[in-house]
């Protein structure tokens, strides 16, 4: 249980709030690579400020504050030029660091661009994603996560989830949830239409633990039956603070990005990268990314797979949880962690002090490998097989493709044993 | 501890929540930004804690009943 105080502080992530700064010092995806394809600018949102992000003629990417400072209208219908992005308007041009570069209608003597200034945040492509920072400079750099910079088939599913992004923050710290919400109750939703369930996710817990490492939390897991020589308990996998869940086994590495479009909507990406050992991974021309529904057409949520039934449950909890009347148990250990987690890092920023996981080493951020299971579970290939099946991945324009590619590493792990 | 927080009444079984105000290091009144959740094991309750004035982390366990073990006599 939390106070209301805290609980707000906890939550907010607009201008201002104490959580929305901390927010600011961290790059968060803002659009897919693609989504600036069919048309250069796109109106977006984040951390509750309306922004238009374009690719100006020259290449160059721009994240600046939706309305033109003139009068008002929206930049996002404004027009893509070599220099920058100029105002449907009038014709105001400015350019990605908001500078105005021309007012059409005053004379050039007057000085008076030189006085007026967007408000323009810095954006970079990575893996497929456009990322943005909205906090103080000097910025840190973008961190180059392995999953984000290796090679393999790369896989985005997205949603728009209707809820405050902390909530899915602390599913993420919540190990015994896998065992209920993706055992038994997919199991109890399965039966009813006569269908098999996954076996991993029905396994047991019999002890969760949570370490802090540089980029956030460990989280570990140790099921009925197994030695703690496992990797589910000797290696883990991280929780990067503050908005990002790494997860993976048999091949599949999946980052689980939350990211807070204000207080109650979250961009929620599933980014993937399939990789099997033992197989030739095909080129991507493209990356395909893809919305996927989590409600019906009665507005029901579908809860047949994975991340529809997370989805369920992070909803239902109401846009912001209201965590005065929860009522939290010792198996919930790390979802305390992980808000004491929150407040240390919102102080740090109060004192003037970078927060956890900032990278500013050219060196150390060539590629920065995070802790993974190989084997997840105790399973391989037919883990990641199962996972694709069993949650957004059903969605995939490349589904059939990625399912192969698990076939084709078990084929060769099957002839490699039997040569042995 | 401070005065009983409204959000619980509508939980019966829920014991009347009482945050803890201040610090058992430092002594100092908790502010706003220091991290207090209410835990529950058994009949206990927990108040998992972290002050931002000295940085200490603790767990207060509130009781009720002094308890004392006898040892083998």
């Amino acid at each position: 249980m939390l106070s209301q105080e805290r609980n707000e502080m906890l939550t907010r992530v607009g201008p201002g709030t104490k959580n929305g700064e901390l927010m600011r010092r961290y790059w968060h995806p803002v659009a897919t690579a693609g989504d600036l394809d069919e048309w250069p600018s796109k109106a977006v949102r984040l951390l509750g400020e309306d922004l238009v992000l374009f690719r100006d003629g020259g290449g160059k990417l721009g994240l600046v504050e939706r309305k033109c400072p003139h009068r008002g209208a929206s930049l996002a219908y404004g027009v893509v030029e070599e220099e920058g992005l100029r105002c449907g308007y009038h014709g105001w041009l400015w350019d990605n660091e908001g500078n105005c570069l021309h007012q059409p209608g005053e004379t050039d003597k007057s000085g008076f661009k030189d006085r007026v200034r967007l408000k323009a945040y810095k954006a970079e492509e990575m893996g497929g994603l456009i990322w943005a920072y909205m906090g103080p400079e000097p910025a840190p750099l973008l961190p180059r996560f392995d999953i984000f910079v290796r090679d393999g088939v790369r896989d985005i599913g997205h949603c728009m989830v209707p809820c405050n992004f902390v909530q899915i923050m602390e599913n993420s710290v919540d190990p015994h949830h896998v065992e209920w919400l993706h055992g038994r109750y997919f199991r109890f939703i399965n039966e009813r239409r006569g269908l098999e369930s996954p076996g991993f996710f029905q396994q047991k817990h019999r002890k969760i633990a949570f370490d802090l490492f540089e980029y956030g939390i460990i989280k570990r897991r140790l099921l009925e039956g197994q030695s703690e020589d496992v990797e589910d308990w000797k290696t883990g996998h991280p929780l990067v603070f503050p908005n990002m869940l790494y997860v993976g086994g048999g091949g599949l590495y999946q980052a689980q990005i939350r990211v807070p479009v204000d207080d109650t909507t979250t961009w929620h990406i599933f980014y993937t990268v399939h990789a099997p050992e033992g197989v030739d991974l095909p080129e991507q021309d493209t990356i395909p990314a893809y919305d996927f529904p989590f409600t019906d057409e009665n507005g029901e949520h579908i809860v047949d797979f994975v991340e529809g039934q997370d989805i369920m449950a992070w909803v239902t909890q109401g846009p912001v949880a209201d965590r005065t009347t929860e009522t939290l148990g010792k198996s919930d250990m790390g979802v305390a962690r992980l808000r004491r987690l929150f407040f240390e890092e919102m102080d740090k920023v109060h004192r003037g002090e970078d927060p956890l996981g900032m990278v500013r080493d050219e060196r150390e951020n060539e590629v920065i490998v995070l802790p993974i299971e190989k084997k997840k579970m105790g399973h391989g290939a037919d883990f990641a097989r199962d996972w694709i099946e069993s949650g957004n991945t059903r969605h995939s324009p490349q589904k059939d493709l990625l399912l192969s590619l698990y076939e084709e590493a078990e084929t060769s792990q099957t002839s490699e044993t039997a040569n042995v | 501890m401070s005065e009983p927080g409204g959000g619980a009444a509508s939980n019966l079984s829920r014991p009347q929540h009482r945050d803890v105000a201040y610090c058992p290091h430092c002594g100092e009144h908790l502010p706003a930004e220091s991290l207090v959740v209410e835990l529950w094991e058994a009949d206990e309750t927990i108040h998992h804690l972290w002050c931002n004035g000295c940085g200490f982390t603790c767990d207060v366990v509130q009781a009720d009943t002094a308890t004392a073990h006898e040892p083998e006599h």
